[in-house]
């Protein structure tokens, strides 16, 4: 029992670290925009496009600064990378002169107040978030 | 006058407050940092200018970029790398004048980087790619990561799900053409390509043509022999030396990553119409698997080089002079790389935090007897058997 209490913190560990996807398991997000069209939807490799220095249709994207939570939500469930390997992918584009990654915000009420401020931008807030006017729901996160 | 320039915009950046990134939106500094370092397991020869001593020089470098919004649409930015290895000079890398019309459309005119491989425009911005030392077989040639002057215009589009990106370029440069230790120095009057990359999901493709037309020679040693052959009446065999013709490159790459893993590919096909430099076929193939902030890699890399079809006419015997001539010509043509090679590297990286990242790695190369296999060997290890390997440990900072 001593034994198997000395490690228990090290199997917790290594569980999380064989894991790492679960810890999102439940988590959704929304990916939000400010349109004149409330009827426009996206698919996700729109979406990953859109945030990856691809074709943008028009669209400004604005993420959460790296290491929020909801920002590993985003790019598990929707970027399918992680964040390094964005990192990485970023450092190539900029010092290749193609393109530079997205404005960053701290917190949801940031990008609430982003995204209404700037017509076209999109982002994501968390499932439930309670929608202002103005704003539409493009994808829903699986 | 490029060095002043890229010395006082250094000066500038360094004595400017950093906060003029935050409070000035219409100029911006960023930059990157590597220090690498590198020991070969045998003291016979140098790979990728890396011998039996650690050495910390051969690929350590600082850059800083400076980027000018003009308005919406046009922007001015500049590089200034600091090299710390023989082979490279510190100067300013990129200079140019962007003009986006729109989010789906660029041009830029100036001085910018050849883009025909996946990583050879940002092949001294070691944070962007896994390895310490990208696939010598494939990124080795030093025509790859030289700058051009001219310009380029980017389109990126979406049709249905695939994201498709296309390229295309046209300049010049001076420059080196071949790799290895005996450069011959050529003055390249054109070179243009196209790239087409799609992107679907976690899978990507990109392919790559570029040609090197009008290469013209300014090697003195290529000129003394075409002229001893053209004076004794080997027109012939002087006409294949002559470096006068031009060179096409074709590139074909695909990568597959998700959360867990990614894996990535990339062959390249040169074809020469220089007598001299015969075809070179390469390519390698690595996969990584991530894990947390850890990156385990593996690569596979290959390159063959055709054997060149110079024949050597020369009758031996007839003259002294027509026999230093003979000589001449196979030592000369001995100069010419035949970089055969077959390598494995294995490679961790750490990302500490999202701009520092730590790697280390180790390479084991296998080439052929009696070619260049990527290697310099000095004439009196001549029988090197063409096999060691490199270690190497480092540190990527973007910033």
């Amino acid at each position: 029992m001593g034994i198997l209490m000395r490690y228990l913190p090290l199997f917790m560990c290594l569980s999380c670290l064989a894991f790492p996807q679960l810890v999102h398991a439940r988590e959704r997000v929304w990916v939000v925009a400010n349109l004149g069209e409330p009827s426009l939807q996206l698919s996700k490799s729109e979406i990953r496009n859109v945030f990856m220095g691809g074709a943008t249709n028009g669209l400004s994207p604005v993420e959460f600064e790296p290491g929020s939570y909801i920002r590993k939500v985003f790019n598990t469930r929707v970027i399918g990378l992680p964040e390094a390997r964005i990192q990485s992918f970023w450092a190539q584009m900029r010092f290749s002169g193609r393109s530079i990654p997205p404005s960053n915000v701290s917190n949801i009420e940031e990008m609430v107040t982003f995204l209404i401020e700037h017509k076209l931008s999109v982002g994501y807030l968390p499932e439930g978030t309670v929608i202002p006017k103005g704003l539409t729901v493009v994808y829903v996160s699986i | 006058m490029l060095k002043y320039i890229t010395a006082a915009l250094l000066t500038l950046a360094l004595f400017t407050p950093f906060a003029i990134a935050d409070t000035h939106r219409d100029l911006t500094f960023s930059g990157f940092a590597r220090v690498v370092g590198g020991q070969l397991s045998t003291s016979e020869a140098s790979y990728a200018n890396y011998d039996s001593s650690w050495s910390f020089s051969e690929d350590s470098l600082f850059a800083l970029q400076a980027d000018y919004a003009i308005n919406n649409q046009f922007s001015i930015s500049a590089q200034g790398i600091l090299h710390t290895g023989p082979d490279r000079d510190s100067g300013l890398d990129w200079l140019y004048i962007t003009y986006q019309p729109s989010s789906s459309w660029q041009f830029n005119a100036g001085r910018l980087r050849i883009p025909v491989l996946k990583y050879s425009d940002v092949i001294d911005v070691g944070f962007s790619y896994p390895w310490l030392n990208a696939p010598e077989q494939v990124y080795s040639r030093r025509l790859f990561y030289s700058g051009y002057e001219g310009v380029n215009v980017r389109h990126k589009t979406q049709f249905k799900n695939v994201g498709f990106d296309i390229e295309g370029y046209w300049g010049n440069f001076d420059g080196e053409l071949f790799s290895g230790q005996e450069g011959f120095d050529v003055d390249i009057n054109d070179i243009y390509g196209a790239v087409l990359s799609l992107t679907y999901d976690g899978f990507s493709f990109r392919s790559s043509f570029m040609r090197v037309t009008e290469v013209v020679d300014n090697s003195v040693l290529i000129d003394q022999l075409v002229g001893g052959l053209t004076s004794a009446g080997f027109d012939e065999l002087a006409a294949k030396f002559r470096l006068d013709d031009g060179v096409s490159v074709y590139v074909f790459g695909a990568g597959y990553t998700s959360l867990d893993w990614f894996i990535s590919a990339e062959s390249m096909s040169v074809d020469s119409d220089l007598d001299v430099l015969s075809g070179i076929d390469s390519y390698y193939l690595t996969i990584g698997h991530y894990y947390n902030s850890l990156l385990f890699h593996a690569t596979i890399a290959t390159s063959r080089q055709d054997e060149n079809s110079i024949e050597n006419t020369i009758p031996l015997g007839v003259s002294p002079l027509l026999d230093l001539l003979s000589t001449s010509v196979d030592s000369i043509n001995a100069l010419f790389p035949t970089d055969d090679l077959d390598s494995l590297t294995f490679g961790v990286r750490w990302d500490h935090s999202t701009n520092l990242a730590f790697k280390a790695e180790v390479s084991f190369l296998k080439g052929k007897e009696g070619k260049t296999s990527l290697f310099y060997v000095p004439p009196e290890n001549a029988d090197f058997d063409r096999r060691a390997s490199l270690y190497q440990v480092g540190l990527e900072w973007v910033f």
